[in-house]
C-alpha cells in the first residue's frame, strides 16, 4: 500500500495537475482562500506538502480550515481522479498554468482552475463571445451564425455557452468556418447540456474545446449559469449580443463584460420585437451598433487596434433571382412567423398560386415553414 | 301447465329473439328463474311477484319455473319483467295464446304493475321483421321508437292490468300509424348546426375541412386559444351529406341500444357530433362495461368525433382509438359476452401548438423547446400516423372579426363536396371502399395515379422531407381527394402541392 503510494508519487513528481485537482476539490475552503494559498506557496504541490506550521505561518487560514486541509490529504485520493480524468481526454488547468486563458485572469473573480475538453486554446487568437436568448427568431439565429462564420474565417475564436438558440447557432457558424470555438458550460465538461445538442458537443470538441470551472459530472443547475456567464465575458475581448429580451441572461453577460472592460456590440432590432428589446436597450446605453458584418469587423478592428477584413470568398453567397410575384410575397414574410392566411390577405395571391410561390421561395432557401402553415424569412 | 311468450335480448346493437317460458306444476311451492341470467334479471322475480299480487293475482302454491331460452346466451337488461309476468299468467291459464305466437313483448315493471320504458326497442322491433313476428308489445313511452319499423303492429301498454285485459280478447288491429317516412332534405337536417358562413377568415382551415370531409380524412387542427377551432369543428356536420336510409337505421339502433334515442316519431336524421370532454375514460370512449355498452366512438358513427384539446386526453385513452381508426369498428370482449360495435366516424382533433398556446408567435410565446417537445410527446406517433391531415389556424385580428361580410355558406361548400363524393362513389363502385381516406395501402398504386410532373415533384419532396412510407401514402390519399375536387383524373402537380400543405405537424 505504502509502496504503491510511493511509486505513484514518483510518477507524479513532475506533474502538478493532481495537486491542483486536489486543491480544487477541497470543500470548506473558499476559492478566495485557495487563491491566496496559491499566491503564498506558489503552487498546489507546495500547499500539499506544507505542514501545519507552514500553513499557520501563511496567516491565511483559520485553525479549522487548516484541519480541513490536513484531513483532505487522506480523504481525497490524489491519483485516481487525475487518471480517470486524463483517460477521458479531459485536462485541468489551474490559473497559474500556461494553458489557462490569459484574458480570463484579468477579471476579479477568475476561477481557480478550469476543466478542459478538446483542443488546446490558441492564445494568439482573440476571443469574441456571441450570446443571446435561448428562444430566438430566424433573424437572431441567422445573425449569430453569419457573424460567427465571418469572425471565424477572419481568425477569431468564438466563445459561447452552447445553450439552445443563439449560442448554438454561434457555435454552428464557427464550426462551419472551421474556426476555433469554445463552449463554456454551466455543468461538468463531460455533461452534454442541453442533451439534444450531442452532435454540436462533438463538433465543438473536434473544432475547439469545451471548458467549465465545475467538477466532472456536475449536473446543470440554474444557479450555475450566471456564474458561467462571467467566464464567457472574462475570456473574450469582444461580446456580441444578437437577440435578447429586456430581462435576459445575455444582458447579465453584457453587464459583466462592461465591468471587465470588454467591448460590447449589439445587433439592432425593430421596436415592436420583444426579442430585440434587450439588444436595443444595450445600444441605447452605448453598446457598439452592428449594422452589417463588414461594419462589425471594422468596429472590432478599431477597438483592438488591428485590421481585419472580410475575405473575398465569403463576401457574398450566390442568391437566386426572384421573380416579381415571389418578391411581392417575400415582402410579406417576416423574421417573426406569419400565417398563410395573412400572407394570402396581404399579398393578394390565393390558392394554388400562393402555394406555388411559397414552394419556390422555400426551394430558393428564402423562407422556411417553421410550423404547419406558419412561415418565416430565412 | 306450460306457456311461452317471445321477447328479445340486446347483444351489442342488435337484438336476438328469445322465448320466455313458464311452467306451473305440482310440487314444492317455489318460484324458480333460470336461463343464464344476470343479476338485474334475477331481481325480476321479486318485482313480478309483487306486481302480480298488487293487481290482484296471487301466485298459486305450486312449483313455478320460468326459463328464458336459449340458455347459452347471457340475459341482461330490465326488459324481461313484462314477458316473465305474462308467461306466468299464461301458465295459470288466464289468457289465450293464439296471437302471442307472432308477437314479441318487452318492458320493465314497477311494484304497482306499471310498465316502464326500456333501452333497445328499435333493435328489437327490427329483429321482429327478420323473425317473422308482426306484433310488438312495448311500454307506452317507447311506442314511437317501435313504430319506426314499417309493417309492424305496435301495441303500447301502460300497465300490466291493461295488457291482461287486451290479451283476454284477440289482439286489436293496430296499424303502423306512427311510422313517418322521413325523406329529409339537406336544408331540413341543418336545424341548429352552426353554419360555415359565420366563420370569418380562416381560409386555410375552411379549405382543409372541405377536403377532409370530401374524402372523410381525419384531421388535426392546431392553433392558439380562441382562434375558432371548436366552432369550425362544430360546423362540420353542416357540410356532411344527408344520411341514407340504412345509415339512419344503423345510427338510430345505436342510440336506442345506448338508451339515448330521443327523436320524436322519426329515425335520427342529423349526423351525430360527439365531443367528449378530455376527462373521458377508456370505456367511455371505446365502449365497455360488464354488459358492453357503446362508447363515444360508436355514438359518433356516421358523424364526427371531435376531440378538443387532444393532448389533454390521457394517453392510454387515446391509444384505444388506434384499432377503430383502422378497422372502423370495435370489438369488445368481456367474460360474459363479446360484441362488435360499429365505429365509423370522422375524427377531428384540436390542440394548442404549445403549453401557453401561442407558438410560433415569439412575441407572445415564452415556452422553450423542451416544453413544446414534451407537450407534443403527449400524442403518440401511432395515433398521429392515423390522422391524415394537419392544419393550423391563427388568431383573428380585430379587423377580421369586425368584418361584417359573411363567408361562403355551408350549402355552397356542401355542393362541391357532393360532387367529390359522387366521383368517389363511381371510382370505388364494386369495392367495399367508400372514401379516398379508406384506400388500403396495397390499392394506393391503383387509385392514386400521379401525373408525370407530379411524380417528379413527389420524388423530390419524398427525399427532401425524409418521409416515411405511411406519411407518403397519406399525402397521396389527400392528393387524390384534392384532385377529385379539382376534377382531375390523375393527381396533378398542384393537387399534390396542396396536399403537402396538410402533411404531418412539423416544427423547427
Amino acid at each position: 500500500m505504502i509502496l504503491e503510494k510511493i511509486n505513484s508519487m514518483n510518477e507524479l513528481k513532475n506533474n502538478k495537475t493532481p495537486y491542483s485537482l486536489w486543491l480544487n476539490s477541497i470543500v470548506g475552503v473558499t476559492v478566495k482562500e485557495k487563491k491566496a494559498l496559491m499566491e503564498y506557496f506558489d503552487s498546489a504541490v507546495k500547499i500539499y506538502k506544507a505542514n501545519t506550521t507552514e500553513l499557520e505561518r501563511s496567516l491565511i487560514l483559520s485553525n479549522d480550515k487548516i484541519e480541513i486541509i490536513n484531513k483532505s490529504r487522506n480523504e481525497i485520493p490524489l491519483v485516481k481522479p487525475y487518471n480517470d480524468m486524463t483517460k477521458r481526454g479531459i485536462s485541468y488547468y489551474d490559473y497559474k498554468d500556461s494553458n489557462y486563458p490569459i484574458a480570463l485572469k484579468e477579471i476579479p473573480d477568475y476561477p481557480l482552475g478550469i476543466f478542459h475538453y478538446g483542443k488546446p486554446i490558441p492564445n494568439e487568437n482573440i476571443c469574441v463571445a456571441i450570446v443571446g436568448s435561448r428562444r430566438c427568431t430566424t433573424y437572431g439565429s441567422k445573425a449569430a451564425e453569419e457573424l460567427a462564420y465571418i469572425l471565424g474565417k477572419s481568425g477569431f475564436t468564438i466563445v459561447s455557452g452552447m445553450a439552445r438558440g443563439i449560442d448554438s447557432h454561434a457555435h454552428c457558424g464557427a464550426v462551419k468556418a472551421g474556426a476555433f470555438t469554445v463552449a463554456v458550460l454551466g455543468c461538468g465538461v463531460d455533461v452534454c447540456y442541453p442533451p439534444e445538442s450531442q452532435k454540436l458537443y462533438m463538433d465543438i470538441s473536434k473544432n475547439g474545446c469545451i471548458i467549465s470551472e465545475y467538477p466532472l459530472g456536475q449536473s446543470p443547475l440554474p444557479k450555475l449559469f450566471p456564474q458561467r456567464n462571467r467566464i464567457i465575458s472574462g475570456m473574450s475581448r469582444h461580446i456580441i449580443v444578437t437577440e435578447a429580451r429586456a430581462k435576459s441572461g445575455s444582458l447579465i453577460t453584457a453587464d459583466l463584460a462592461l465591468q471587465y472592460n470588454r467591448n460590447v456590440y449589439a445587433v439592432p432590432g425593430r421596436m415592436y420585437d420583444t426579442l430585440s428589446e434587450g439588444t436595443n436597450l444595450l445600444i441605447e446605453n452605448g453598446a457598439n451598433l452592428i449594422t452589417s458584418p463588414e461594419n462589425m469587423l471594422k468596429l472590432i478592428s478599431q477597438n483592438s487596434f488591428r485590421n481585419f477584413e472580410i475575405m473575398d470568398e465569403l463576401s457574398h453567397e450566390s442568391i437566386d433571382e426572384l421573380n416579381d410575384n415571389e418578391s411581392i410575397v417575400l415582402k410579406e414574410i417576416d423574421y417573426y412567423s406569419i400565417h398563410r392566411d395573412d400572407i394570402e390577405k396581404n399579398s393578394g395571391f390565393t390558392g394554388d398560386n400562393l402555394t406555388d410561390i411559397l414552394d419556390s421561395l422555400t426551394e430558393k432557401n428564402r423562407i422556411n415553414e417553421i410550423y404547419s402553415g406558419y412561415y418565416v424569412r430565412k | 301447465m306450460y306457456f311461452s311468450v317471445k321477447t328479445s335480448v340486446l347483444h351489442g346493437i342488435d337484438s336476438m329473439v328469445v322465448s320466455c317460458e313458464s311452467d306451473v306444476s305440482n310440487g314444492m311451492p317455489v318460484f324458480l328463474l333460470v336461463g343464464f341470467l344476470s343479476e338485474e334479471v334475477k331481481e325480476s322475480r321479486e318485482r313480478v311477484r309483487t306486481a302480480l299480487s298488487n293487481i290482484g293475482i296471487s301466485l298459486p302454491v305450486k312449483r313455478i319455473t320460468v326459463n328464458i331460452s336459449p340458455a347459452s346466451i347471457k340475459k341482461s337488461g330490465t326488459s324481461f319483467d313484462l314477458p316473465i309476468a305474462i308467461s306466468i299468467i299464461g301458465a295459470m291459464g288466464m289468457i289465450q295464446s293464439k296471437d302471442l305466437d307472432r308477437s314479441l313483448m318487452l318492458g320493465e315493471m314497477n311494484l304497482q304493475g306499471d310498465i316502464l320504458p326500456v333501452n333497445g326497442v328499435l333493435p328489437a322491433a327490427l329483429s321482429c321483421k327478420e323473425n317473422g313476428i308482426d306484433i310488438i308489445i312495448v311500454p307506452d313511452e317507447n311506442k314511437k321508437e317501435a313504430s319506426l319499423v314499417p309493417g309492424l303492429k305496435v301495441i303500447p301498454v301502460k300497465s300490466l292490468s291493461d295488457l291482461i285485459a287486451i290479451l283476454k280478447n284477440p289482439l286489436p288491429d293496430v296499424s303502423d300509424i306512427y311510422y313517418k317516412n322521413s325523406e329529409t332534405e339537406y336544408s331540413e337536417i341543418l336545424g341548429n348546426i352552426p353554419d360555415f358562413k359565420n366563420i370569418k377568415g380562416q381560409r386555410l382551415l375552411r379549405r382543409a375541412l372541405e377536403i377532409a370531409v370530401s374524402g372523410m380524412h381525419n384531421i388535426l387542427i392546431s392553433g392558439p386559444p380562441g382562434a375558432g377551432k371548436t366552432l369550425a369543428a362544430k360546423c362540420v356536420p353542416s357540410i356532411l351529406p344527408p344520411m341514407t336510409e340504412p345509415e339512419k337505421i344503423l345510427i338510430s339502433k345505436i342510440y336506442s341500444a345506448a338508451g339515448i334515442f330521443r327523436e320524436e316519431g322519426s329515425l335520427l336524421s342529423t349526423r351525430p357530433f360527439r365531443s367528449p370532454h378530455h376527462s373521458v375514460s377508456k370505456a367511455g370512449l371505446a365502449g365497455g362495461g360488464r354488459n358492453p355498452m357503446p362508447g363515444e366512438i360508436t355514438l359518433a358513427t356516421g358523424g364526427v368525433l371531435f376531440l378538443d384539446e387532444l393532448p389533454e386526453f390521457s394517453r392510454d385513452t387515446l391509444e384505444v382509438l388506434r384499432q377503430p381508426l383502422e378497422s372502423h369498428d370495435i370489438y369488445i370482449s368481456r367474460v360474459s359476452q363479446s360484441v362488435t360495435f360499429p365505429a365509423d366516424f370522422m375524427l377531428i382533433a384540436s390542440m394548442n401548438p404549445c403549453p401557453c398556446g401561442y407558438f410560433p408567435d415569439l412575441n407572445k410565446c415564452h415556452c422553450n423547446e423542451p416544453d413544446i417537445r414534451r407537450y407534443m410527446k403527449k400524442l403518440s406517433g401511432p395515433l398521429l400516423d392515423r390522422i391524415d391531415m394537419t392544419t393550423s389556424v391563427k388568431a383573428l385580428s380585430f379587423d377580421e372579426l369586425k368584418n361584417a361580410e359573411l363567408s361562403e355558406s355551408s350549402y355552397e361548400i356542401y355542393k362541391r363536396i357532393e360532387k367529390v363524393m359522387d366521383i368517389q362513389k363511381k371510382r370505388f363502385n364494386g369495392t367495399n371502399i367508400l372514401f379516398n381516406s379508406r384506400i388500403p395501402a396495397e390499392k394506393i398504386e391503383k387509385y392514386c395515379v400521379l401525373s408525370d410532373d407530379a411524380a417528379l415533384f413527389a420524388k423530390d419532396r419524398f427525399i427532401k422531407l425524409e418521409l416515411s412510407a405511411r406519411s407518403y401514402h397519406k399525402i397521396l390519399k389527400i392528393g387524390r381527394t384534392i384532385a377529385d375536387s379539382n376534377e382531375h383524373e390523375y393527381i396533378e402537380n398542384n393537387d399534390l402541392k396542396e396536399a403537402f400543405l396538410y402533411r404531418d405537424l412539423t416544427w423547427k
